[in-house]
């Protein structure tokens, strides 16, 4: 058999490869769709991201304000809790009165045995 | 059009910038990721991966000169990318898996010398593969081969011609 003395001259750039008409333009088109589907995706995640953000702050702003006044709220009725008893102690009248610090004696007595 | 104009180019518009990168650099890069995929679908879709992430990226480039290697870059790892991907789907060997490739509906099998010439390309280990097609289909310099392929110039260099020995021995061993 002959041998063969392949010379890349005799074939140059030469490829058995085919394409489709127009395939060029339908790569640019179908990849700038999804440029622009995947900006306007990472536009909306932004948009998101900052409605969260928004949220959470208030959120917390809010959790901050209420503890703020419960704790308010409590403290100041510790310091009035025994005036007020005392103001409605007083304002009732007599037998009211002996009525309640009965049960009072009562209750301590059961609460003792 | 040289790359500082694209780069220019996409920042005053986006949409024609992106023009005017496909239409520097559409039909070559497809090419590359053709001769390394061979299947048409395959390679339209590792060129529009490739065009979507140097879009992206390409803001980051400081240097302007760099944009062909860079580019050539990504489209070099879509395109391996896909034949890994093919590879495993066909659970193959790699010479054996180029050649079931090679059955794609846009390979001309009445040019049965340039078939042989691609097969012989097809298998080269992947950096020969790359190099040779850089060089002798996109006439490339070894200092850009360098950088795509992760090589030094002298590399590229070596790369290149122990790839075409191996071409020439096996387009004279197999008829």
């Amino acid at each position: 058999m002959e041998k063969r003395d392949f010379n890349f001259d005799n074939i140059g750039k030469q490829m058995p490869y085919r394409t489709p008409d127009n395939f060029l333009s339908e790569i640019e088109q179908q990849a700038w769709a999804k440029i622009e589907m995947q900006g306007n995706d990472a536009g909306s995640r932004r948009e998101r991201g900052i409605i969260i953000g928004i949220k959470s702050i208030a959120a917390v702003a809010a959790s901050v304000i209420l503890l703020f006044s419960l704790y308010n709220a409590y403290t100041k009725q510790e310091i009035v809790k025994y005036d007020d008893v005392e103001q409605a102690f007083l304002s009732l009248c007599e037998a009211d009165q002996d009525f309640l610090l009965e049960i009072y004696a009562h209750e301590l007595d059961g609460f003792c045995e | 059009m040289d790359a500082k104009d694209i780069i220019n180019g996409i920042k005053a518009d986006r949409e024609r910038g992106f023009k005017m990168l496909m239409a520097k650099y559409g039909e070559p890069v497809y090419w590359h990721i053709r001769r390394l995929v061979v299947a048409h679908a395959d390679a339209q879709d590792a060129t529009q991966e490739t065009f979507i992430r140097a879009f992206k990226g390409i803001g980051n480039i400081k240097d302007g000169g760099k944009l062909t290697a860079w580019l050539y870059c990504i489209a070099t790892n879509e395109a391996l990318r896909v034949v890994e991907k093919r590879k495993t789907e066909m659970g193959n060997g790699n010479e054996a898996c180029a050649f079931d490739m090679m059955a794609d509906s846009y390979v001309d099998y009445d040019n049965m010398e340039a078939v042989k010439l691609q097969r012989a390309i097809l298998s080269l280990p992947r950096k020969q593969q790359v190099t040779f097609n850089l060089r002798y289909y996109d006439e490339m310099d070894y200092a850009a081969i360098a950088e795509v392929t992760e090589t030094t110039p002298s590399g590229a260099k070596a790369n290149y011609h122990t790839a075409k020995e191996k071409i020439i021995k096996y387009m004279n061993e197999n008829d």
